[in-house]
């Protein structure tokens, strides 16, 4: 299986079992078990991705007595599955390659990107501090970007690239801040997973409860507790709840870990969780993981469900397609049907062969139902509407229409039919911060000692991002909140030794 | 679960009636390390357990660079040998494959 360990899935389900047939009053009293140990720190962070890291790094080099609690065996969150972009402007990189920017392109492009609709002040933050992030993530940290390529969305020159010498760019960035970790003797706890958080009667945040292989234990903290645990798209039950039962059949694109801990471990401090509806989509091939995304930016070909039946305009981005998809098919799955003129084919077959991912190829329409069994017939007399429609000019009067601006014939033997589903990349909903990275609650005031970084933090994102920016606010924030936590601990010290 | 248990029987049995005729490559991972089999933590063997007789991740590498793709060189960082290596098993059962379907080959030689 993939994922965390097995033996913490296992206690976990101990206490599952020990709970079941009784009330959840009964999974309370498990979780009430008696701590082996209780241990002080500065600074707590859950989660070991790069949000985790880079906050247990920043509050280490401050002075902070750190530790990292990362509920699987390893870091397995969404980074390790990314390209690893880090989004950012006037960096060395985009002054190296002769690219002018400014903060304020930068800023209108973010909030562009989210329809206006993203915390404007977190927005603003990232703006002003992911050129000093990237530098740090370089310097302090020995990650190596790459050229600046005019990609991924929005393509505008302003994406460092992690090279990955062999990984995903982002597993490699993991194992950078890893090391880096590792190299100041941060103390990272594997298995450790958080199941609740203990405030005081002022509802200030004094530390975490764990549930670890050799039983429950206590960490109490003076700074703070930083939640680092990715989103909750891993949770059907909270993607449910939030986005829709539709989006619990997408595929997942990146961690099986991400589960919501922020938002079922954050509730009882009356937290206000914003954006929750809101997700990346991109295209997958659930059995293989393999990424349809040229063919379908490509504009070529007609888009069919498993029924046969166009069901939306072809001319949209791979997001819109991907979520659409999973909106429109009760399956979730659908074809695109191409000819052999689509342009990105040399590109996407080889990447099909390599993982063995499934694809239809043949020299009549006919045929190529048949072994991708869709009805023939159907999809026969669809594509010639379409071929027809294409050479009267008539293609958007199609029900529903297509509007390409370029259309091409499907007429040119062998053709294709390559699937697609609706994948999650990640969701944008969570407990809301504020530019110190400080959890808000419902009345408009930080919760204290309670801190949010990387995907756990809510506000950024609304409807997209900017390729790279999810790293890039893990890293921005990440060092907020280690800035932050380690001062108020100090503070926290200080005003202790003066009570003596 | 079921796995585990049927390992762990195996293992308390010391396979006392594993055929003594057995092709080497028929055998349980169980099997062919017989009393060097790490011991059990709740039923589950650590990657730390078997890395100190393997070597780390970086040395397991190294060993099967050879192959495409590389099964301990891989984006989920380094996975617990479990997941692939099952006790109970001749072969492992690779977890790459929960997500994609490779066909693990040998690289042609430059």
């Amino acid at each position: 299986m993939q994922g965390c360990s097995r033996r913490s899935l296992m206690k976990t389900s101990l206490i599952g079992a020990a709970a079941a047939g009784t009330t959840s009053l009964g999974m309370a009293q498990a979780a009430q078990a008696k701590p082996v140990s209780s241990q002080t720190y500065d600074v707590v962070v859950l989660g070991a991705g790069p949000s985790g890291l880079v906050t247990a790094i920043t509050a280490h080099d401050k002075g902070a007595k750190v530790v990292v609690l990362e509920k699987c065996d390893r870091p397995d969150g969404n980074a390790i599955f990314a390209l690893g972009s880090v989004c950012g402007w006037g960096t060395r990189h985009q002054k190296e390659q002769g690219i002018t920017d400014t903060a304020d392109a930068f800023y209108a492009m973010m909030m562009d990107i989210s329809k206006q609709l993203g915390d404007k002040a977190l927005n603003r933050t990232y703006t002003d501090n992911i050129s000093a992030g990237i530098d740090w993530l370089e310097s302090e940290i020995g990650v190596k970007f790459g050229k600046i390529r005019p990609m991924p969305y929005p393509r505008l020159g302003r994406t460092c690239r992690v090279v990955g010498d062999g990984l995903t760019g982002g597993a490699r960035l993991v194992q950078k801040l890893l090391e880096a970790a590792k190299k100041r003797g941060i103390e990272i706890k594997f298995e450790h997973k958080a199941i609740e958080l203990i405030h005081d009667e002022m509802f200030a945040v004094k530390g975490v409860k764990v549930l670890t292989p050799e039983g429950q234990k206590v960490f109490m903290s003076r700074g703070g507790v930083c939640f680092c645990t990715g989103g909750f798209s891993a949770n059907p039950e909270l993607v449910d709840r939030y986005i829709g039962g539709y989006a619990t059949r997408m595929v997942l694109r990146g961690s099986r870990s991400t589960t919501g801990a922020n938002i079922t471990l954050m509730k009882p401090l009356f937290v206000k969780f914003v954006n929750m509806d809101q997700f990346h989509a991109g295209p997958i091939v659930g059995e293989t993981h393999v990424n349809p995304a040229d063919v379908l930016n490509s504009g070529y070909g007609i888009q069919v469900n498993t029924s046969g039946a166009r069901y939306m305009d072809e001319n949209n981005t791979y997001v819109i397609k991907a979520r659409t998809t999973a909106l429109q098919t009760i399956d979730n799955k659908a074809w695109v049907i191409v000819d052999s003129d689509c342009s990105v084919l040399d590109r996407v077959i080889p990447k099909y062969e390599r993982l063995n991912s499934p694809y239809g190829k043949a020299d009549t329409i006919e045929e190529l139902c048949k072994q991708v069994k869709l009805p023939a017939e159907k999809i026969k007399k669809l594509v010639d509407q379409y071929n027809k429609a294409l050479s009267e000019n008539k293609l958007d009067e199609m029900v529903p229409p297509c509007t390409y601006k370029k259309p091409h014939p499907i007429a040119k033997a062998p053709f294709y039919a390559i699937p697609l589903q609706g994948g999650m990349t990640a969701t944008f909903g969570g407990p809301l911060i504020n530019t110190k990275a400080e959890v808000q609650n419902l009345d408009g005031k930080s919760v204290p000692g309670l801190y949010a970084a990387g995907n756990s933090a809510g506000g950024i994102f609304f409807f997209n991002y900017a390729g790279g920016a999810q790293l890039g606010a893990a890293t921005v924030f990440g060092r907020i909140a280690g800035e932050q936590m380690a001062a108020r601990a100090k503070a926290v010290a200080a005003k202790k030794s003066q009570k003596k | 679960m079921r796995k585990t248990l049927i390992a762990s029987m195996a293992l308390a049995l010391g396979m006392a009636f594993a055929s003594s005729a057995a092709l080497a490559a028929d055998k349980t991972l169980a099997e062919r390390h017989g009393g060097m089999f790490p011991k059990s933590q709740n039923g589950y063997v650590t990657k730390y357990q078997c890395q100190k007789c393997h070597g780390d991740y970086g040395k397991l590498a190294e060993k099967t660079k050879m192959l495409d793709p590389n099964p301990h060189f891989s984006h989920l960082g380094e996975v617990n040998c479990e997941d692939c290596h099952k006790a109970d098993k001749a072969k492992p059962e690779l977890m790459c494959n929960t997500c994609h379907q490779f066909t693990v080959r040998q690289k042609a030689a430059k």
